[in-house]
């Protein structure tokens, strides 16, 4: 189960059709409030999160997430219209294990959730 | 000759004999003190002595004259003084026509050579040695028995002398010549003290008008200061300004392209149902379309960026041969495609080199894909060699060429060689944004080209010291478009083409 966090309408609609096409489930959350909510509600398996959205932005939501034990180890992929250097590097420190830069192919971002949900999982995460 | 009254005035005033004033201690002490009181108070020095010579009359004479050596050496008569004014005026108009000659051998010109004093009884044979004829009867006419002498000396030096004429043949004693004499120097000390003050007002007016010279430059320069930073603050909020503006621009047109080609992509993969042969080429249009958009989207950010200065330079050890290979062979599809010979000449092994990745790429990619752009037929070169510790980079074509008068204009941001041709497409910023970079890298590019014949771009970059601390980070900064390049390189399954910045 993948959770999609994106308060782009065209992108959630892209990415939760390729995901669906490639077989997962896919949770759709509008802002990163709502992402957490629903991340420690649904517990999935990976987030694919938006770094620019309303309330509370990207970087903030990973970071509590990654900070919450319940929800530390959901793999977390940042995507954003932002692709300088520094927001992959604040993505890296927020706690996100890889950088979409957009527009990212679908079928792009079909083969990173792919690669990241078969890395192996660190010692000590569940 | 100036002021004489002033001496008129004081010789009125002072009726003594001047035999008095030599015998008698007292009257004689009087007489120099009020000389000295009179001198002291003037600081014109005609004046001065006007007043000085003036004093001792009728003691010492008739009637006086007063020389003065000039900072030429020449000699000046400043005063003459005679108590008849018709005679006076008289002697004044012969000697301003007949100044004395410094080296006359006679009289106040010989006492300023000899700097000794001189007493002259003038028997009719003396005047007779007065050779001008006007002189002779001037002098009988003013009156001239006997001469009294005397040089003005101040600090060693003969600043002039004072000449007394009686018009009896008077004997002057030792008494009388002392008196003289000490006249004489107080003169001549009123003299230089009125010239030295002369001299200390000009060096003083000469100090002022400097200070104020330097006043008026000081205000002027800060002043101009003042504007230059005013101007420069404005100049930069308005390059910031737009830049901004630029940026944002890129960023809001970056939204709907995203949704245009993700969408492009999910047809044309089939993910939402199969496509024909037709559609699929048309979506291959679109998004070939899309992607030529987001470049140039991409170099007036990549642009922008570097002219609101944010760009910084993270240098770190590279193998340069290695990033020469890879950018080549991102763009020899293009070439192929084109039915251009591509060839890449490199030094055999690693290059070790400290630079920033990410620039050099983007260098490479800029004007390699800009060779392919232009040239129609013929061959594209992408050459790295050593030069000492520097690296340079060639990029030749045999393409149309650019006309020498254009050489340094296809630097400059939104400049293209055709304007009216929408053919060859681009935002004209790939050249200033590829000049950027390489001045960035404390390099620089320059351009041969002959019409017709090709160009040749050739990037230099000197070995740069190792300032910053290496990053761990592989590339650092770069444009979208080199983002969406690394992208595709490390996604699995990527088959899509590579996108190298249009430039021109």
């Amino acid at each position: 189960m993948i959770l999609l966090v994106e308060d782009n309408a065209d992108n959630q609609e892209i990415y939760r059709i390729i995901l669906a096409h490639h077989g997962y489930s896919v949770l759709q959350a509008w802002d990163g409030e709502s992402g957490v909510r629903m991340a420690r509600e649904h517990m999935p398996d990976l987030i694919l999160m938006d770094l620019t959205m309303p309330v509370i932005d990207g970087l903030e939501a990973t970071r509590m997430l990654k900070a919450d034990p319940a929800t530390a180890a959901i793999p977390i992929i940042a995507l954003t219209a932002h692709a300088m250097q520094e927001d992959e590097a604040a993505a890296e420190a927020a706690g996100c294990i890889a950088f979409l830069a957009k527009p990212a192919e679908p079928r792009v971002v079909a083969a990173e959730v792919k690669r990241v949900l078969t890395l192996p999982r660190e010692p000590g995460e569940n | 000759m100036t002021t004489l009254e002033p001496a008129a005035a004081t010789l009125d005033a002072s009726p003594a004999p001047a035999a008095s004033y030599a015998r008698d201690g007292r009257a004689r002490f009087a007489f120099l003190a009020e000389t000295s009181r009179a001198l002291a108070a003037s600081l014109d020095f005609e004046t001065t002595l006007a007043t000085g010579a003036g004093l001792a009359l009728p003691h010492f004479g008739t009637w006086c004259m007063v020389d003065v050596v000039e900072a030429d050496d020449t000699i000046r008569r400043v005063a003459v003084i005679h108590p008849d004014p018709g005679k006076q005026r008289l002697a004044r108009a012969f000697y301003e026509a007949h100044p004395p000659g410094r080296d006359d051998p006679l009289g106040a010109p010989r006492v300023i050579r000899t700097h000794e004093s001189e007493f002259v009884i003038a028997y009719d044979d003396v005047l007779e040695g007065i050779t001008q004829v006007e002189h002779r009867a001037l002098l009988r006419e003013l009156g001239a028995r006997a001469f009294l002498m005397v040089p003005m000396t101040a600090r060693g030096k003969t600043l002039g002398a004072i000449t007394f004429v009686s018009d009896d043949r008077r004997q002057y004693d030792a008494d009388d010549l002392l008196l003289a004499e000490d006249l004489g120097r107080r003169c001549a000390m009123a003299l230089d003290n009125a010239r030295l003050y002369a001299a200390s007002q000009q060096a003083l007016a000469a100090a002022e008008a400097a200070r104020e010279a330097a006043t008026f430059t000081a205000l002027r320069a800060e002043e101009l200061l003042g504007e230059a930073n005013l101007a420069r603050h404005e100049a930069e909020e308005a390059n910031s300004a737009k830049s901004a503006f630029l940026g944002t621009i890129s960023h809001e047109f970056r939204t709907p392209l995203t949704a245009i080609q993700g969408f492009t992509d999910l047809l044309a993969d089939e993910v939402s149902g199969p496509v024909t042969e037709k559609q699929r080429s048309d979506l291959a249009r679109i998004r070939a379309a899309s992607d030529h958009l987001l470049t140039l989207i991409d170099e007036i950010l990549t642009f922008a960026r570097q002219q609101a200065g944010h760009t910084e330079l993270r240098l770190r050890e590279v193998d340069l041969a290695a990033l020469v290979r890879e950018s080549a062979a991102l763009v020899e599809p293009l070439a192929a495609a084109k039915g251009l010979r591509f060839a890449l000449r490199i030094p055999e092994g690693p290059l070790p080199f400290r630079t920033e990745a990410g620039k050099i790429r983007l260098i490479l990619l800029n004007l390699a894909a800009n060779a392919v752009k232009f040239t129609e037929a013929g061959e594209v070169t992408l050459a790295l060699e050593t030069a000492g510790d520097a690296m340079v980079l060639r990029v030749g074509d045999t393409g149309m060429g650019i006309p020498p008068e254009h050489a340094e204009r296809v630097f400059s941001a939104f400049w293209q060689v055709d304007q009216s041709s929408g053919r060859l497409g681009g935002t004209g910023l790939g050249l200033a944004v590829t000049r950027q970079l390489a001045t960035l890298l404390g390099g620089e590019v320059t351009l041969e080209s002959e019409p017709a014949a090709g160009s040749v771009f050739t990037v230099h970059l000197p070995s740069l010291p190792a300032a910053a601390p290496p990053v761990d980070i592989l590339t650092t900064e770069c444009s979208q478009a080199e983002q969406r390049v690394k992208g595709r390189r490390r996604a699995p399954r990527r088959g899509a083409k590579a996108i190298p910045p249009s430039a021109m």
